[in-house]
C-alpha cells in the first residue's frame, strides 16, 4: 500500500514540476520582457536598461533565471508586483481564502442538491419525475453565468434589496455582511454545477443500477431506499467525486465571472487584473497556483479510490 | 431415492396459475409468459427447461415480483404457502423475499456487490427482515454449511477474491439463510466449469433435502434436469408445451419438440457421427403463428394444428400441448406428415 | 476423408506461450504460464477435439495455432514448414488457417453485410469479383444466397453463426480452429451446426481444431480427442478409445462431470467429484498440476511433473499411475458402500 501512495507522489510531483517548467517559459515568452515594463518605454538609456535587467537577473541564461525562480517559489516568495508594488505572495494570501471559500460551498450546495436528484432522476429514469429534473436543471446549465450573474443582481436589487450586498466583507470583519456578500455569487455559480453532478450522478447510478447484484439485493428483500443510497450509491461513487474533484479544480480559476461581476476579491479577478495590466509576475504566480491545486486536488482524489473500491487495494 | 417424487400430499409450497407477463413497448408486446400454471411440493424439485424466447427466466422473476418495466404480470396468481403474492403490497412482498423464498441466480460473476465484503452482504439478507440478532454466527454456519472451509475469513473477504465456484456457493448461502420454503434457481451453473457444476449441484441437492425446501430450478441443460428435478415442465415460445416426472419426460416424451430436443442433444456415451436434428430456431416472439408454437418446426404437423391445443393430462401427471399426442397415440408411431423433418428426427 | 499419408497437415512441437503480467493495483506481477509445452499433430480432413475449463489454455492454444499469437516457445508447423518463419514464406502458411468464434454477433462487423464480411478472407488476398463465392458458400452452409444483403443484426444467432462458418471456409483453408463454437447457441441449434460441420469436412476435407468444454460436443464430431489442464496436455486419445477407456483422473473427472440427459444413467453413476478450485495459471501447483485435486495424489506427484507417455495405439496419458482408471473405481466403489451402511 505504501509502494502504491509513493508512486502516486512521485508522479504527481513530476507533474507539478513539468507544469512549472511550462509556465515559466510562457511567462518568458512574452514579447518585451520585465524591464521595459520597469523602466518604462521613452527617454530610457542603455545602461539604465542594462541595470534594470542585471537587477532582475534577466541577464542570466534561462535555465538559471527558472530554477532561481523556482526556488524562490517553493519558499513562497514571488516577488513584488511592478505594476502594483505590493508582495505576490501577500496578494495571493489574500485572494486564495475567497476563491476557496466560494467554491468550496459551491461544492457542497451543489452535491446536497445534485447528488440525490440525481439518484431520483436514475431511479424514475425516463419517466416524468426524470424529464422533470433533467429539463429544469439543463435549462438553467445552458444559461451563460455572466447572464445568471446578471439576472441575480437585478432580481437581488429589486426583490431582495437588504440581503443584497454589492461589496464583499470579510469574514473577520463582518460575518453576517460576510454571508450575505456571498449569496448571490453562490447562487449564480452553484446552478450549472448542480445540474451537471445530477447528470453525472443520474448515469452513474443507472449503470450500477443494471447489475445483477441488485436483483440479488431486491430478493433478499432490502428495502429499497437502502438499496439506491448504500448497495447502489457505493459502487456509483468514483466517477461522482472524480467529477467533484475536477470541478473544484477547475472552478478556483474558473470563478473569474462571478468574481467580477461580483466584486469579490479572488483569484479569478485578480488574474483578471494581473493579465490587463501587464503584471507578470502575478499573472505566472497565479497561474502557478491554479496548477498546483489542481493537480493537489486530483491526487487527492485518486488515492481515494482504493478505500472505494476494495478490488483496487493490494492483494 | 434420487429420481422419485419425494414431495408429500399436503399442499404444495409453490402453486402458479394461468401467469401472463407481457413486455409492452413502442414495438410492440410481446407476451413473454402466457397462461402458465404449475406446483411444487415441498423437498420437490422442479425443472423448469427452454431455450430462448421460451419464458422460463420471466416466469422465475414473475414469481417473486421482480420483473423489470416495462414487463408487467398482467394475470394469473402465485400461491406461496397459500398466499396470493400478487394481491400483496410492495412492503408485504419484500417481506416475502429472502424468508419464505430465495433466489439463486445465474452468473454468479456479478450476482455480487463488489465493494462490500460478503459477510456484510449476507447480513443485509438478516438486517432486511429484523433477523440480525447474532448475525456473525449465523453468516459462519450458512457459510459452512455450504462447504467454505474458512467461514470467518471468508465473511470478511469480498467477492472478487473468490472464484466463480465459491461466489456460487456463496450465493445459495444467501438464499438458504433465513431457511425459505422455496429456493428459486435460475441457471445457477450455466457460468461455472464443469466439474465446479458438479460440486455446485450435489450441494444444492442436499440442502434441498435436507431442509426439505421446495426447488424451482430453470435451466437450458437437459443433463442439469435429470440429475437434479423430480419433475420437469417444458417451455416453449412462453407456454408450459409438456409436464412430467422427470423418468417419463426421458423415456417416453409426448410433445413433438421435447422429443426433438432429447434427440438432438449430444451425449458422451454415444459415438461420433450425424445427431438427429430440430429444423429451423427458436420462434421471434414479437411474432408468433397463430395455433400451435411449434407448427412449422414439427414433423408430425396436420391441419387441425392450425387451432392452438391446450394442456392436457393424457397420462397420470403427464400433460401436453399437442393434439396428436393427446389422441392418445405414442409420438414413436405417430405418422410423419413432414417427411424431410422427419427424416432429420 | 481422414488421411492415412504418413505426414500430418499440423504438427505442434512443445509449444509455450507466456505472458508477463505487470503489477498493478491490488496484483503483484508474474508470468502466466497460459500454455506451458504442449504437441499435438492432426492430419488432413481430421478433427481434434480440445477439452478443458477455465485457465487450461485452450483459447490461447487456439490462437496460437492459427497465427494470432506468436509462441514464446516451441514450434508450429502445417506441412512442415515452421508459420513463424520470417517473411513472406511465414505469412503465406499462416493464411492456410481461419477460425471460428464464439460470440457469432460479436464476430462480425455490424457495419458491414453479411456478404461483404463472407468475401473478407478472398479481398484479403486480392480477389475482386467475390459474389458467386460468397453466393456459392452461403448455399453450403444452409443460408439462402440472398442474405448476403443483410446486416448480422437482422440474422438469428444460428444464422450469424453458419455465416461465420462460410466465412471461415470461403478461401479453402487447410485447417480451421473452432473456438468454443456452439457454446452460445440454443440447445436445439447445436446439433445442426454440428452436423453442418462434419459434412462440410467431408465434403471440403478440412481439418478441424475443435475447442470446448462441452466433453458432449467435442465428442460428437471429434476424430481424436485431447484433454488440457493449467497449460498442459494431461491426455490423449481417438475419440473411441476416450469414451470407453480414459486414463487420466482429470478425464475421468470431466466424463463424471458431464450430465447424461436421462434420468436414469445419470443418477446410477457415481464416480469421482473433484473438490476444491481450480489453481490460477499464475501460479500452478509443482510437479503434476492436478495433484492439488486429485485424490490419487502421493509424494511423487508433488516431487515431478509426469511426462505425456504413450500407453499404447498413441493413447497419451500424463500420470505416474498407469492404472489410475482402476485405482479410482476401487476408490469410489468403496466410497459407495461405506455411504450405504453410513
Amino acid at each position: 500500500m505504501i509502494k502504491l501512495l509513493l508512486a502516486r507522489l512521485g508522479a504527481m510531483l513530476a507533474v507539478l514540476l513539468a507544469v512549472s517548467v511550462l509556465v515559466f517559459a510562457m511567462g518568458s515568452l512574452i514579447p518585451g520582457d520585465l524591464t521595459s515594463v520597469i523602466v518604462g518605454q521613452e527617454g530610457a538609456t542603455e545602461e539604465q536598461f542594462a541595470k534594470v535587467r542585471a537587477d532582475l537577473g534577466l541577464d542570466k541564461p534561462l535555465a538559471v533565471q527558472y530554477v532561481r525562480w523556482l526556488g524562490q517559489a517553493l519558499q513562497g516568495d514571488f516577488g513584488t508586483s511592478p505594476i502594483t508594488g505590493r508582495n505576490v505572495t501577500a496578494d495571493l494570501a489574500q485572494q486564495i481564502p475567497v476563491s476557496v471559500e466560494l467554491a468550496l460551498l459551491c461544492l457542497f450546495f451543489s452535491t446536497l442538491l445534485g447528488l440525490p436528484a440525481g439518484i431520483l432522476a436514475a431511479v424514475h429514469a425516463n419517466r416524468r419525475l426524470d424529464v422533470l429534473i433533467r429539463s429544469q436543471l439543463l435549462i438553467a446549465f445552458s444559461v451563460p453565468t455572466f447572464v445568471v450573474g446578471i439576472l441575480v443582481l437585478l432580481v437581488g436589487s429589486r426583490v431582495a434589496p437588504d440581503l443584497f450586498r454589492m461589496s464583499f466583507t470579510a469574514w473577520s470583519q463582518d460575518p453576517m455582511a460576510h454571508i450575505r456578500s456571498m449569496v448571490m455569487p453562490l447562487l449564480t455559480i452553484t446552478i450549472p454545477i448542480t445540474a451537471m453532478t445530477m447528470q453525472m450522478t443520474r448515469s452513474a447510478m443507472l449503470e450500477v443500477l443494471g447489475d445483477p447484484f441488485i436483483v440479488t439485493a431486491r430478493a433478499s428483500g432490502v428495502r429499497l431506499k437502502r438499496i439506491y443510497y448504500l448497495h447502489a450509491l457505493r459502487n456509483a461513487l468514483p466517477p461522482i467525486i472524480t467529477f467533484i474533484g475536477f470541478q473544484f479544480g477547475v472552478m478556483l480559476g474558473g470563478l473569474i465571472v462571478v468574481e467580477q461581476i461580483f466584486s469579490l476579491p479572488g483569484l479569478g479577478r485578480g488574474m483578471l487584473e494581473a493579465i490587463s495590466t501587464r503584471d507578470y509576475p502575478m499573472v505566472t504566480a497565479t497561474t502557478l497556483v491554479f496548477a498546483v491545486s489542481f493537480v493537489l486536488i486530483n491526487a487527492l482524489i485518486d488515492m481515494l479510490y482504493p478505500v472505494l473500491d476494495p478490488r483496487q487495494r493490494p492483494r | 431415492m434420487p429420481g422419485q417424487a419425494r414431495h408429500d400430499n399436503s399442499a404444495p409450497v409453490l402453486k402458479v396459475s394461468g401467469l401472463t407477463t407481457r413486455f409492452r413497448t413502442g414495438y410492440g408486446t410481446v407476451t413473454a409468459v402466457d397462461g402458465v400454471s404449475f406446483t411444487v411440493g415441498r423437498g420437490e424439485t422442479l425443472g423448469l427447461v427452454g431455450e430462448s424466447g421460451s419464458g422460463k427466466s420471466v416466469t422465475a422473476m414473475s414469481v417473486l415480483r421482480l420483473v423489470a418495466p416495462p414487463g408487467r404480470i398482467e394475470s394469473g396468481t402465485v400461491e406461496l404457502n397459500g398466499v396470493n403474492l400478487l394481491a400483496l403490497d410492495e412492503e408485504k412482498m419484500r417481506d416475502v423475499r429472502g424468508t419464505q423464498a430465495g433466489l439463486v441466480f445465474q452468473n454468479p460473476m456479478t450476482a455480487l456487490n463488489p465493494v462490500f465484503s460478503i459477510g456484510w452482504q449476507m447480513g443485509e439478507v438478516l438486517r432486511a427482515h429484523g433477523r440480525d440478532a447474532d448475525a456473525e454466527s449465523s453468516i459462519q454456519r450458512a457459510l459452512a454449511d455450504v462447504g467454505m472451509p474458512d467461514p470467518q475469513r471468508q465473511a470478511a473477504s469480498f467477492p472478487h477474491q473468490m472464484s466463480g465456484g465459491m461466489r456460487q456457493r456463496v450465493v445459495i448461502a444467501m438464499g438458504m439463510l433465513n431457511d425459505p420454503q422455496l429456493l428459486i434457481a435460475d441457471e445457477p451453473t450455466t457460468a461455472l466449469d464443469v466439474t465446479i457444476q458438479a460440486q455446485v449441484l450435489d450441494l444444492m441437492k442436499k440442502l434441498t433435502h435436507d431442509h426439505g425446501t421446495a426447488l424451482l430450478l430453470i435451466t437450458h441443460n437437459m443433463g442439469v434436469i435429470a440429475k437434479m428435478c423430480d419433475r420437469v415442465a417444458v417451455m416453449y415460445a412462453g407456454e408450459i408445451v409438456e409436464q412430467a416426472p422427470v423418468r417419463e419426460l426421458f423415456a417416453d416424451s409426448r410433445h413433438p419438440y421435447t422429443r426433438g430436443l432429447l434427440r438432438s442433444i449430444p451425449r458422451i456415451d454415444q459415438p461420433r457421427g450425424q445427431l438427429p436434428t430440430l429444423p429451423g430456431a427458436p420462434p421471434d416472439m414479437s411474432a408468433l403463428p397463430t395455433g400451435c408454437r411449434f407448427r412449422d418446426r414439427c414433423a408430425f404437423a396436420q391441419e387441425r394444428c392450425k387451432a392452438h391445443p391446450e394442456l392436457v393430462e393424457v397420462v397420470p401427471g403427464h400433460s401436453t400441448r399437442c393434439w396428436i399426442a393427446q389422441d392418445g397415440i405414442s409420438l414413436a408411431d405417430a405418422p410423419a406428415t413432414n417427411r424431410e423433418l422427419a427424416d432429420a428426427l | 476423408m481422414r488421411s492415412e499419408n504418413a505426414k500430418p497437415l499440423l504438427e505442434v512441437r512443445g509449444v509455450q506461450k507466456h505472458f508477463h503480467i505487470r503489477a498493478a493495483a491490488g496484483r503483484p506481477a508474474g508470468t502466466l504460464r497460459a500454455v506451458d509445452g504442449v504437441s499435438l499433430t492432426l492430419g488432413a480432413g481430421e478433427t481434434l477435439g480440445v477439452v478443458g475449463e477455465s485457465g487450461c489454455g485452450k483459447s490461447t492454444l487456439a490462437r496460437l495455432i492459427v497465427g494470432l499469437l506468436e509462441p514464446t516457445g516451441g514450434s508450429i508447423e502445417i506441412d512442415g514448414g515452421d508459420i513463424w518463419e520470417p517473411g513472406e514464406a511465414g505469412a503465406k502458411r499462416r493464411r492456410n488457417f481461419q477460425m471460428v468464434f464464439q460470440n457469432p454477433s460479436g464476430s462480425m462487423n455490424p457495419r458491414r453485410t453479411v456478404g461483404a464480411s463472407v468475401a473478407e478472407p478472398l479481398q484479403a488476398r486480392g480477389i475482386r469479383k467475390t459474389d458467386d463465392e460468397v453466393a456459392r458458400m452461403l448455399t453450403l452452409v444452409g443460408l439462402n444466397p440472398k442474405m448476403a444483403a443483410r446486416m448480422p443484426h437482422q440474422m438469428s444467432g444460428g444464422q450469424q453463426q453458419r455465416a461465420s462458418i462460410a466465412r471461415a471456409l470461403i478461401a479453402n483453408p487447410k485447417l480451421v480452429v473452432h473456438d468454443e463454437a456452439v457454446a452460445s447457441l440454443d440447445i436445439s441449434l447445436q446439433a445442426q451446426i454440428l452436423n453442418l460441420l462434419v459434412e462440410l469436412q467431408e465434403r471440403l476435407g478440412t481439418s478441424y481444431v475443435f475447442i470446448s468444454h462441452d466433453l458432449a460436443a467435442v465428442q460428437a464430431i471429434s476424430h481424436r480427442v485431447m484433454v488440457m489442464y493449467l497449460g498442459e496436455v494431461v491426455e490423449t486419445a481417438t475419440a473411441s478409445v476416450f469414451a470407453a477407456s480414459p486414463r487420466h483422473p482429470y478425464s475421468i473427472a470431466l466424463r463424471n462431470a458431464t450430465l447424461l440427459p436421462d434420468p436414469v444413467l445419470e443418477n446410477g453413476r457415481s464416480g469421482l467429484v473433484l473438490r476444491g478450485d481450480v489453481p490460477s495459471p499464475m501460479n500452478p501447483p509443482s510437479g503434476c498440476r492436478f495433484r492439488t485435486r486429485c485424490p490419487l495424489a502421493e509424494e511423487r506427484c508433488a516431487a515431478g511433473a509426469p511426462p505425456l507417455r504413450d500407453t499404447g495405439d498413441g493413447h497419451l496419458v500424463a500420470c505416474h499411475f498407469p492404472d489410475a482408471a482402476e485405482r479410482l473405481a476401487r476408490k469410489s466403489a468403496v466410497e459407495s458402500l461405506a455411504e450405504a451402511f453410513a
